[in-house]
């Protein structure tokens, strides 16, 4: 299967090349040719769920071909258990991301359209990338596809909202470059190799100071992303200006960059400064859970409040990722991906409804399931799940994130379960008065119920849904070999070292840290 | 090293001197008349002056003025060629006649914009 | 045999291979000339539509390209021959090394795409004089002197030759007033730079007894440094700073620009910046380099300034050549600390950047000059680059590439650009800097996204403008994308060629 996910990567722009080629006048066709594109694309990708062997070695469909050489930069990718995860939903929400705007898009579809599938490339890059130089070149490389997709086809607020993503994540990202050049030169201090190889710069101790400053650059990136607590701002801005494909995306995907980053860059890289920081980041994190569901609970505007709940969700994520525990993180994996599942439906949902009445104000709706029965239905399973009902993916992954956090943080761990319950009271308030009740406005008397086009859009979801809340073994069973390497690692205190490592590092390094108590007794 | 210079600070000095002495001499014994506004005029020679002395002068005796200095300029190179012509032999020839030839384009030039015309 | 032919044969031989590093220049200079020429004796040239109405150049623009065309040849002969140059050529007045041959080639490159551009351009705002052609010519030979000079006295002529051309082409539209003004803010504010210059200049022979670099540097190698040698370092680097319009030195920078006909500013920010920035590394690089304890905390300084004022003023404009101009002070910041990184790896990111800047300037450069109308040039961002988008796909869209490569955003040259730089910073343990440079890299994005804002993002409330974009021209915008594109996606073998042409800096003895 040589060069398998360089041929994942970089179709969408080869059917971008193919769609440029079409008039911009025939915009059926652009919407059927993306759609076929997008399919196409799902179907290359979706062997990997079977050709990825978890108990195998650390990262499979490996690819390895120089690049620039005279800078050590290699075009290297791979895939571990999460990123296959990831990169399948990538895939999956691209051609539903088509359906869900066939009518929402209404000017400029072709370029929409290639935009959509650059960004998808952009986002699949960074999945793949094993190299910091290219997971560098992707990382920036998604930005503009999305800045462009919000920019253009977004709400009334839409230049501000634009720019004030790019400029984020972007600033974000160059702090992170700045950090990279630091590490590549500290590894050819310490072994005159020039590399951005993300296994080599791994395999070298990088002193305590230096340790902590890389990774408060990286982790800035990445928090912004997420977004945590203070970094979150540009996220409702951003969401509820987007068009709904580029909500969705941006919700589904786009956020998952941050905790990855975490998860494959930020933690491993420096483990040691990832550990010393816990305390603060589980801290913005919880933070982040109370305020992004404070917050969401006073939200008039549908959009607006699942933005919040994103916020929210992902301080759950994070939390789960610095519990440091196998648990904890595979809840935080499942929990991308239900978030990706739960989040990207509900902003299709809002989507749809924006297109009825062209709002998003709660108090413009009411009654609608009378009118709307199918929609209904469908809302309800996707609202029950972003809430963690039993059953459904969201328990899956908030209990398995609580449970691995309370073994290490049991303070921490009941603050942010307040978050659960807060979830439960805006989700629910908002399905209540956007749902039930009488129709007091006119105009929601005639409301068209789900086309087909629609429902084919959310069934998957919820089918996954359900999947994932009913039997998320294959997909705990697929990450947990990645996420035992990666918990080792983060775990492995300085005095565990490698004898020949520990020695270059011999005056420099730390004495051991105490394992946290909890960290032994895994489930 | 800066002894060297010593000849030229002396006749700095000389020149102080002398001009001093030529200013302070004529202010103390010539005649204290300053009654006739002649004495001011510019050029005190006699003649009054007529008219305006800001008038415009015409262009062409700029461009003139300006072209000659160009030319005369270029053309004092050929001296050092022309003492050192021996030593530089066939190759200076050569070299000189290629910058000869840069001043010739320049010639065609401002004879066919027409800048020595006169009319 | 004839012994004069023998003579002269023997006279060949001594010149042809003294002739050989300023080839190019050469080249530059007899077509140039011949530009001239033909065009005053009428040759060439369209007879006016009425008797006694000047007519159109045809001949003098195809000369002018085919004479640049041919110097960029000649450099490639350079390239390909520099192993076994000899040296020293002109009695060490010019120098021919890697650095100054591939910074040659950039200056070359840039000479063709302003060419390129340029055709049309005129056209289409009346400038029918082939003194335009002939002077670009004259300027790049000047470029060319100044990036192999190897001695103070070369560096200063090269620099006057290109001056001298460019003040006169910044006010070619003499019949705006903008243009004017800019000719004059140019001329007066370069020839006071030049005092400065010529003074340091003064100083630093004073100290050194000798204009020739490698000898300069011999000179001052033994510490302690005299007072005089470094307030002539000091003149030296205000001389330069002038050129290439470091803040404080760079107030002429945003009139002139804005005042100059586009190909023109183009040429500005690209050659003659490249051309200063050559001199002024090689002249700190080498023959001030036992002085770096002393002057990297002076550009450090103006480093910081340049980047923080170009970047900031930059924020406010509305007229899209004063916005690059403020940008391109900016660059010239980002330039600046690849030279306060004094290393090889910094001086190969100097390289890699002016290749990369040069080809996206021009790019941007390009696509201003191709918008324009008979008669206005449509530089505001907020009236006439709103909406292009829809109207002009393809010219937006290469508009949107060149502003993400100033931004630095990858897949473009300017990413590995600037990328280069940093690594250059880091590893000479200027990590403030770094860090700057990229907080101002965020600024910067604010204001190349407003052009991208105002093409995609806003509706246009002017008629559209009708611009039909002349052959040339879309040549050189293909080369500037391709080239953009092309140096960001594959960029290990320029990487390479920079580290390469680094390898003797100097190329002095």
């Amino acid at each position: 299967m040589a060069f398998y996910l360089t041929t994942i990567l970089f179709f969408p722009i080869l059917g971008a090349v193919m769609l440029a080629g079409i008039p911009g006048r025939n915009r059926a066709a652009i919407r059927q040719a993306t759609l076929a594109i997008a399919v196409i694309h799902f179907l290359i990708a979706l062997p990997l769920w079977w050709l990825y062997a978890p108990g195998g070695a650390d990262y499979q469909f490996v690819e390895h071909v120089p690049w620039i050489d005279s800078l050590g930069v290699e075009y290297h990718l791979g895939v571990d258990g999460v990123s296959v995860l990831l990169t399948l939903l990538t895939v999956l929400l691209t051609p539903l991301a088509v359906l869900g705007s066939w009518r929402y898009i209404d000017h400029h579809v072709k370029e929409f359209h290639i935009l959509l599938l650059v960004l998808t490339t952009g986002m699949l890059g960074v999945f793949f990338a094993l190299d910091l130089f290219v997971f560098y070149v992707f990382w920036e490389l998604m930005l503009v596809p999305m800045y462009f997709l919000i920019g253009v086809w977004g709400g009334e607020q839409r230049v501000y909202a634009a720019v004030k993503f790019f400029l984020y994540t972007f600033l974000g990202g160059v702090l992170m470059l700045v950090g990279i050049l630091a590490l590549y030169f500290h590894h050819q201090g310490v072994t005159g190799v020039y590399t951005t190889s993300l296994a080599d710069l791994m395999a070298i101790p990088v002193p305590g100071e230096l340790q902590l400053a890389l990774f408060l650059a990286f982790a800035i990136a990445f928090a912004i992303k997420v977004p945590m607590f203070p970094f979150h701002t540009w996220l409702p801005d951003a969401h509820v200006q987007a068009p709904a494909a580029g909500s969705v995306i941006l919700a589904a995907v786009l956020l998952k960059m941050g905790t990855y980053g975490f998860y494959r860059f930020a933690m491993p890289l420096f483990p040691e400064a990832a550990r010393q920081a816990l305390p603060w980041i589980a801290g913005l994190a919880v933070v982040g859970v109370i305020y992004g569901a404070m917050v969401a609970l006073v939200q008039p505007n549908v959009k607006k409040l699942v933005a919040y709940s994103s916020v929210s969700h992902l301080g759950f994520v994070m939390l789960g990722l610095f519990a440091l525990n196998v648990t904890g993180v595979q809840g935080s994996v499942i929990q991308m991906i239900n978030h990706g599942i739960s989040t990207g439906a509900l902003f299709f949902i809002c989507g749809m409804l924006y297109e009825r009445r062209h709002t998003y104000e709660i108090a413009q709706f009411g009654g609608l399931s009378t009118v709307m029965p199918v929609f209904a239905v469908l809302f309800m399973i996707v609202t029950l799940s972003s809430i963690g009902l039993p059953g459904l993916n969201g328990f899956v992954g908030e209990f398995l994130i609580l449970v691995g956090m309370f073994q290490n943080h049991p303070w921490m761990t009941g603050i942010a379960t307040a978050g659960v319950i807060l979830a439960a009271y805006y989700m629910l308030r908002m399905f209540q008065s956007v749902m039930f009740g009488d129709v007091e406005i006119e105009a929601n008397r005639k409301l068209p119920d789900l086309s087909g086009r629609e429902v084919a859009v959310l069934l998957p979801l919820v089918a996954l849904i359900v999947w994932i809340g009913v039997y998320p073994a294959p997909f705990l069973s697929r990450t947990e070999p990645s996420v035992d390497r990666f918990v080792e690692r983060v775990t492995r205190t300085a005095g565990t070292q490698p004898a020949e490592v520990a020695e270059l590092d011999a005056d420099e390094a730390e004495p051991p840290e105490a394992v946290p108590a909890g960290l032994e007794g895994r489930p | 090293m800066l002894t060297e210079y010593l000849p030229i600070v002396f006749l700095l000095f000389v020149g102080l001197v002398v001009g001093g002495v030529i200013i302070v001499l004529s202010w103390r014994m010539g005649p204290r008349t300053r009654a006739l506004s002649i004495g001011d005029s510019p050029y005190e020679c006699g003649l009054v002056p007529t008219g305006d002395a800001r008038s415009r002068v015409d262009v062409k005796f700029y461009i003139l003025a300006m072209l000659f200095i160009l030319f005369d300029v270029e053309i004092v190179f050929l001296f050092p060629w022309a003492i050192m012509f021996d030593a530089l032999g066939t190759l200076g020839i050569l070299v000189m006649f290629e910058f000869l030839v840069i001043l010739l384009v320049g010639y065609a030039y401002v004879w066919r914009k027409g800048a020595l015309e006169w009319d | 045999m004839n012994p004069e032919i023998q003579e002269l044969l023997v006279a060949y031989r001594v010149v042809r291979p003294a002739l050989f590093p300023v080839l190019p220049a050469a080249v530059l200079t007899l077509f140039g000339l011949l530009a001239l020429l033909v065009d005053v004796f009428e040759l060439g040239r369209t007879r006016g539509p009425a008797e006694g109405e000047t007519g159109t150049p045809i001949m003098a623009p195809y000369l002018a390209l085919i004479g640049t065309a041919l110097a960029l040849g000649c450099v490639g002969w350079q390239a390909a021959r520099l192993e076994t140059a000899g040296g020293p050529y002109f009695s060490g007045m010019v120098v021919l090394d890697g650095f100054g041959v591939f910074l040659s080639g950039v200056v070359l490159a840039g000479t063709l795409l302003t060419l390129l551009l340029t055709i049309g351009y005129c056209r289409r705002h009346d400038i029918h004089l082939a003194e335009y052609y002939h002077l670009i010519l004259m300027a790049a030979a000047g470029m060319l002197i100044m990036v192999l000079a190897g001695n103070l006295i070369t560096i200063f002529v090269g620099l006057e030759l290109m001056s001298v051309g460019v003040y006169v082409l910044t006010g070619f539209r003499r019949t705006r007033l903008r243009s004017v003004e800019g000719a004059l803010k140019y001329f007066v504010l370069g020839a006071f730079s030049t005092g400065f210059f010529l003074y340091g200049m003064a100083l630093v022979y004073g100290a050194a007894g000798t204009f020739d670099l490698a000898g300069i540097r011999d000179a001052v190698s033994v510490p302690p440094a005299s007072p005089v040698l470094l307030a002539g370092v000091a003149l030296l680097i205000v001389g330069f700073g002038f050129k290439v319009a470091l803040v404080p030195f760079h107030m002429w920078s945003p009139d002139v620009y804005q005042g100059a006909p586009a190909p023109v500013t183009a040429f500005m920010a690209t050659g003659v910046k490249t051309a200063g920035f050559a001199a002024f590394v090689r002249v700190f690089m080498s023959t001030f380099d036992g002085l770096a304890d002393q002057w990297i905390p002076v550009l450090w300084a103006l480093a910081v300034l340049t980047m923080v004022v170009g970047n900031v003023a930059a924020i406010r404009q509305d007229d899209i050549k004063r916005m690059l101009a403020y940008s391109s002070i900016a660059h010239a910041g980002y330039l600046l600390v690849a030279l306060i990184a004094h290393s090889d790896i910094g001086t190969a990111a100097f390289l890699y950047y002016m290749a990369a800047y040069t080809l996206m300037t021009m790019g941007a450069f390009g696509i201003v000059i191709v918008l324009g109308e008979k008669g206005t040039e449509n530089t505001s961002i907020e009236r006439d680059y709103a909406g292009i988008a829809w109207r002009h796909p393809l010219l937006a869209a290469a508009m949107a590439l060149f502003m993400f490569s100033l931004t630095g955003i990858p897949p473009t040259a300017g990413f590995v650009g600037k990328f280069a730089i940093l690594s250059a910073a880091v590893n000479s343990g200027h990590v403030p800097l770094a860090v700057l440079l990229v907080l101002t890299s965020v600024i910067s994005a604010y204001y190349y996204l407003k052009v991208v804002v105002s093409m995609y993002m806003r509706a246009s409330e002017r008629e559209p403008i009708r611009s039909q974009v002349p052959a040339m021209a879309a040549i050189a915008l293909l080369i500037a994308v391709v080239g953009v594109l092309g140096l960001g996606i594959f960029p290990g073998q320029w990487v390479e060629m920079a580290r390469a042409s680094v390898v003797a800096v100097t190329g002095l003895p």
